[in-house]
């Protein structure tokens, strides 16, 4: 295996490179595509991630290719893994996006979602950076209607 | 529809300093984290912003939280009225299921709790019970390994065809005469979305 190593280079928003083993890479299926129709030149640009978002997404990607590993090891890395400030959630949410990795993709989203239950319009509008648009008058007709719901 | 037209930002490809900066997720990605709620809370989002009240309401967004909701709840009616829920999953391969008092809206005549949701769309295996039960309802849930469950006069009851043997799963939290059992998903689907969307279409 050790003679086939392929690297690729990848490039994120902010000029940084990533030197990543090829099979690694691939776990993201829009890299795997690139691969695969031959248009990769030297650096494949990734012009929608950063690079503190990306070192995130190929810590997560070695250690889920790493071989050996148990499940009970992985289960405790994803948990330690989802543990970072909502920002950098939403930023791995749109670079899985981006990467089209779909297990990022879902675990991510369920982070999100199990972290927003039970919060206050106010704090999702806080934590998604919302501006509220209704009117006081509207926001009580919606929150009568779904009064059941609030209680 | 008219829930996707509008305000679909384009996601802001941070700069340097803009690491706290909170990223602006799209529409679709945003369905993608509400998909995974229970209906009690998207409806208590619908009052974050016009735009989360289009996407929550929009009959895309209710079909696909369908889709995704799973169908993995059971209702139980005891003691006439008494509604609680359970897991179907936990029905067959826990020694113990919990019930749980189910949280809908009494008043008013908007129903969250719809009873005839195709769920019984592949009916396809045929088995027969060899022995006699007279008091044995109609199959409610078949699982992967081909067992199915039944209500045996006031009893859930499991049936194994492959052995002809009956189990009963455990229900704490539910003491009472069992009236009525269903399958249930939760869901977004009302009668007074229907009527909305099609006159909006």
């Amino acid at each position: 295996m050790s003679s086939s190593t392929k690297f690729l280079t990848l490039k994120t928003c902010d000029d940084k490179k990533f030197v990543l083993d090829e099979a690694i890479a691939v776990r993201s299926q829009t890299i795997k595509n690139m691969v695969e129709d031959d248009c990769v030149s030297n650096v494949i640009p990734l012009p929608n991630v950063n690079s503190k978002t990306m070192t995130k997404v190929i810590e997560y990607w070695k250690k889920h290719s790493e071989e050996g590993v148990s499940k009970d090891v992985l289960m405790d890395f994803d948990k330690a893994f989802v543990k970072v400030h909502h920002s950098i959630l939403h930023a791995l949410i749109l670079a899985a996006n981006f990467l089209n990795d779909k297990e990022i993709l879902d675990m991510m989203c369920q982070e999100v979602a199990d972290r927003i239950k039970g919060k206050t319009p106010e704090e999702i509008r806080k934590e998604f950076d919302i501006k509220n648009d209704f009117t006081p008058e509207e926001e009580e007709e919606i929150r009568k209607e779904n009064a059941w719901a609030f209680e | 529809m008219e829930a996707e037209a509008h305000h679909t930002q384009i996601p802001s490809t941070s700069s340097k300093d803009s690491f706290l900066a909170i990223p602006t997720l799209p529409q679709e990605l945003i369905t993608a984290i509400l998909v995974r709620l229970p209906v009690k809370y998207l409806l208590q989002f619908k009052c974050v912003s016009k735009n989360w009240f289009a996407l929550i309401s929009s009959p895309h967004f209710v079909k696909t939280h369908l889709s995704f909701s799973g169908k993995d709840r059971f209702l139980l009616e005891i003691d006439t009225y008494i509604l609680k829920h359970c897991s179907v999953s936990s029905l067959f391969y826990d020694s113990v299921t919990e019930a749980f008092n189910l949280v809908y809206p009494i008043k008013g005549n908007k129903g969250i709790v719809g009873m005839e949701y195709g769920v019984k769309e592949s009916w396809t295996k045929l088995y027969s019970i060899k022995c006699y039960l007279y008091e044995l309802s109609p199959p409610l849930y078949m699982s992967i390994e081909g067992e199915i469950l039944h209500v045996l006069e006031t009893n859930l009851t499991i049936y194994n065809p492959e052995d002809d043997s009956m189990r009963y799963p455990v229900v704490t939290n539910a003491f009472g005469i069992l009236e009525v059992t269903t399958l249930y998903i939760e869901s977004l689907v009302s009668r007074v979305l229907q009527n909305e969307s099609m006159t909006q279409h």
